[in-house]
């Protein structure tokens, strides 16, 4: 138990000791809390509020002695197994079985077991935040059902015990991963699970923000569902009968818990023993490969694509400008007129626009660092300084422009506006462009020594690149705009019209270009990646 | 004899700090020079002045009769950087980063294709289809090697080239060295392992805080200091005895 806690304490002490690594102050770890903490309440009191009103409507509708109010929290159950399945599988692969200090503390006088169950808990900790918001709507639920202290204590009892089925199963599946999966497959994958994850929740979110509890249609649906949730061998069925402290519910849940725990604790220990390889089946001497060899530019731009398409964090941002429109184009068919579809299509359009000129800087400057990672390599080569520096931009906004000229297409082909689309776009790709030219600079001036190619950038980097991304959103919504013919302000003289909202962000564009491009001229490009 | 690398009052300051004072040096065509010297005398720091990596503060670099502070495109076209440490793009396979130096070199695909097919038999290379993030350390050190060799650069520098090269490998490679300098290239090396300093270099510069303090072929350095293995020679000139290592080891 010492060994336990002696390799918690020091992993507590490497998280802590992660601002220090940046030159900042020491933050001391009650802060981290208390900073969690807020988080947690800022979600977990509106969440609380919505469910307890859905509650106590559901509660009052009863099908076959189950309420709608559990089948509520027979949804929610499921959905935070899902979530903590997909998202702790690769994350225990990676930080249990595949991880590197693994192999160091094998070396050391500590039993398997201590290090399996200390690995464990840090991918918990790290990983198992979101089964935390799970509390509210069990907290409400028991609010409205008026349950007594001792069977909220037992409920919250019961939420532990179904979490270690679903961190027994992730265990399980996980070291079956590790014998067959490489690294960096699982943290390709890791990364894809948890943009599937963010996807479905904001859907399910939306969905269940939709609902009306007083709406017939939505209870009689949920109704429909009972046979298909209900079912007598899901651990979330008997997590609402334990709750309930009924037999059929307290029994499978207490001791497939325990059997699964121990099985996972003996499989799992011995499991990290038998290591893993990185080099999964190499082919016996493969001949008369095919090399296809370009120009040293296409060969840059060729390289930056690959690197951009197998880089999930940049696809993650990639994803976001189609993704948005879509959400508004839902509101607006259920709203239910061709007014407000046309509406949200441009409005659509437009966020589009607005969310790539946002991540516009920190894609590129994602791309930037995975060269600065590479670093001394790329100053052997005999290229110029800029040509590396400039495919990534042109890479980056080729893809933004594309990601919005294909979602655009595929909206228009159904509601129309083709033509604005193609507009908007065109006219966007200058400030992408530009956007990009400044996430090299962004990442040159301000890199961020550890933050890897999901945080390129230092804070002040963050800080200047987000009011540099929102100027650049403004200036090309603004033209999308005035092409779409917007109502905003309507009591403009379309003299006024075509000076704020055309001839002003194509000058505020002009302004920023030449800016950028002083600012980029400053930087050492004989040595932009020369250790200071 | 043709002088390939000409280094005359070469410095490099960080801050305060010299790391390189003022170094002269020069490399015949067809020869391996063995640049040695104790951790943190300034190895690195010159290999990386030499490839373009870093700008010295001042000194004149010549590589292949070209000013490399005033054509440095042209010289990093005629020469092969192997660092100790290669690091490469994770997310590209091996053969996808063959490729993508192969164009930056403007390569013939044929004659690209036929070198490397060479070196993966020498080497067993046998996993260019696989993502570099899954290399071992060795496994990324042949694709740096093969990357390199497979042009047949003029000048070729290699830090610490060997570690973590299997026994055969290493010879291969050594090997290779020797015949690529037969037919007219330069090589310039570091190692920490004096054995194969001794037996593969020609002539050998010894660095410390900075300052080549000794330079010659291995007889030269034999009849300056009167010892007779490069280790001796080395600990010496370096201000180690034999017998401050021996307290040393009674000590611990």
């Amino acid at each position: 138990m010492n060994k336990l806690t002696l390799l918690i304490r020091y992993k507590l002490k490497m998280w802590s000791n992660i601002p220090l690594r940046r030159g900042r102050r020491k933050i001391p770890l009650p802060f981290y809390i208390l900073m969690l903490a807020g988080v947690f309440i800022a979600i977990s009191v509106p969440l609380y509020l919505f469910t307890l009103d859905l509650f106590q409507n559901y509660s009052k509708i009863i099908f076959n002695g189950i309420s709608l109010a559990d089948l509520f929290v027979e949804i929610s159950m499921i959905g935070i197994f899902v979530l903590v399945l997909v998202t702790d599988t690769p994350a225990i692969a990676l930080n249990v079985f595949m991880s590197e200090d693994v192999d160091f503390l094998l070396s050391l006088p500590i039993s398997q077991s201590t290090i399996f169950i200390s690995k464990n808990l840090e991918t918990i900790i790290q990983g198992g935040f979101p089964a935390l918001f799970v509390i509210p709507i069990l907290i409400s639920y028991a609010n409205a059902t008026m349950m007594p202290w001792y069977m909220i204590t037992m409920m919250f009892l019961m939420y532990i015990i179904y979490f270690v089925i679903v961190n027994s199963v992730s265990s399980i599946i996980a070291l079956g991963v590790s014998k067959f999966a490489s690294r960096s497959g699982t943290q390709r994958f890791m990364v894809f699970t948890s943009l599937i994850v963010y996807v479905l929740s904001i859907l399910l979110m939306s969905t269940v923000s939709s609902l009306n509890p007083n709406d017939k249609n939505v209870t009689e649906a949920f109704a429909s569902y009972l046979s298909t949730i209900n079912l007598p061998f899901l651990p979330s069925t008997w997590f609402i009968n334990a709750i309930k402290l009924r037999i059929d519910g307290l029994l499978p849940l207490i001791i497939t818990a325990i059997i699964l725990a121990f099985v996972t604790y003996r499989i799992s220990s011995s499991g990290i023993l038998s290591g893993y390889s990185k080099m999964k089946s190499a082919t016996k001497h493969i001949r008369m490969r095919n090399y296809n060899l370009k120009s040293p530019e296409q060969a840059f731009v060729s390289k930056d694509l690959k690197l951009m398409r197998r880089e999930p964090s940049i696809l993650f941002l990639l994803i976001y400008p189609a993704i948005f429109p879509l959400f508004l184009l839902i509101g607006g068919v259920m709203g239910r007129g061709q007014s407000s579809i046309t509406h949200a299509l441009t409005g659509g359009i437009l966020i589009s626009i607005f969310i790539s000129s946002m991540y516009t800087v920190i894609a590129t400057a994602s791309l930037v660092s995975i060269e600065i990672k590479v670093g001394e390599f790329i100053k052997t080569l005999p290229v110029g300084n800029r040509t590396p520096l400039w495919s990534k931009a042109f890479v980056i906004t080729g893809a933004f422009a594309i990601v919005m000229m294909v979602t655009f297409s595929i909206l228009s082909a159904f509601f129309g506006g083709f033509i604005l689309s193609v507009i908007t776009v065109l006219l966007s790709i200058p400030v992408l462009l530009i956007l990009s030219f400044f996430g090299v600079y962004a990442t040159v001036k301000w890199p961020n020594s550890i933050g890897g190619v999901r945080r390129p950038l230092n804070t002040t980097g963050n800080f200047v690149s987000m009011g540099i991304g929102f100027l650049g959103a403004l200036i090309a919504t603004s033209e999308g705009l005035y092409f779409s013919g917007n109502r905003i302000f309507p009591f403009l003289s379309p003299a006024y019209q075509f000076l704020i909202f055309l001839a002003a962000p194509i000058a505020g564009e002009i302004i920023m270009a030449f800016v950028i491009f002083k600012l980029l001229s400053k930087i050492d490009w004989a040595n932009p990646y020369e250790t200071k | 004899m043709t002088q390939l690398v000409k280094v005359s009052n070469l410095k490099k300051n960080f801050g305060t700090f010299t790391a390189v004072k003022s170094i002269s040096f020069n490399i015949n065509s067809g020869e391996i020079y063995g640049f040695l010297g104790p951790n943190g005398a300034g190895k690195t720091t010159t290999i990386k002045m030499l490839t373009g990596i870093l700008v010295p503060t001042s000194g004149k670099i010549e590589i292949c009769g070209l000013d490399l502070l005033t054509h440095p495109l042209e010289v990093k076209s005629q020469i092969g950087v192997v660092p100790d440490e290669p690091k490469l793009y994770e997310n590209l396979t091996g053969q996808e980063f063959l490729e993508f130096v192969g164009s930056v070199f403007l390569m013939d695909k044929d004659e690209m294709k036929k070198r490397i097919e060479e070196l993966c038999d020498a080497f067993e290379i046998n996993f260019l289809e696989k993502f570099i993030g899954d290399y071992s350390h060795g496994m990324k050190q042949k694709l740096m090697l093969t990357s390199v060799l497979m042009r047949k650069p003029k000048v070729i520098f290699l830090d610490e080239a060997t570690v973590g090269l299997d026994a055969k490998s290493a010879k291969i490679l050594k090997m290779l060295l020797k015949k690529y300098a037969n037919e007219g290239s330069s090589i310039f090396m570091t190692t920490h392992v004096l054995e194969i300093a001794e037996k593969m270099c020609d002539r050998i510069g010894i660095i410390n805080a900075g300052e080549i303090i000794a330079e010659g072929t291995l007889s030269d350095l034999r009849n300056e200091s009167g010892k007779q293995s490069l280790e001796d020679i080395f600990l010496q000139l370096t201000g180690s005895t034999d017998e401050e290592v021996k307290e040393i080891i009674q000590n611990l």
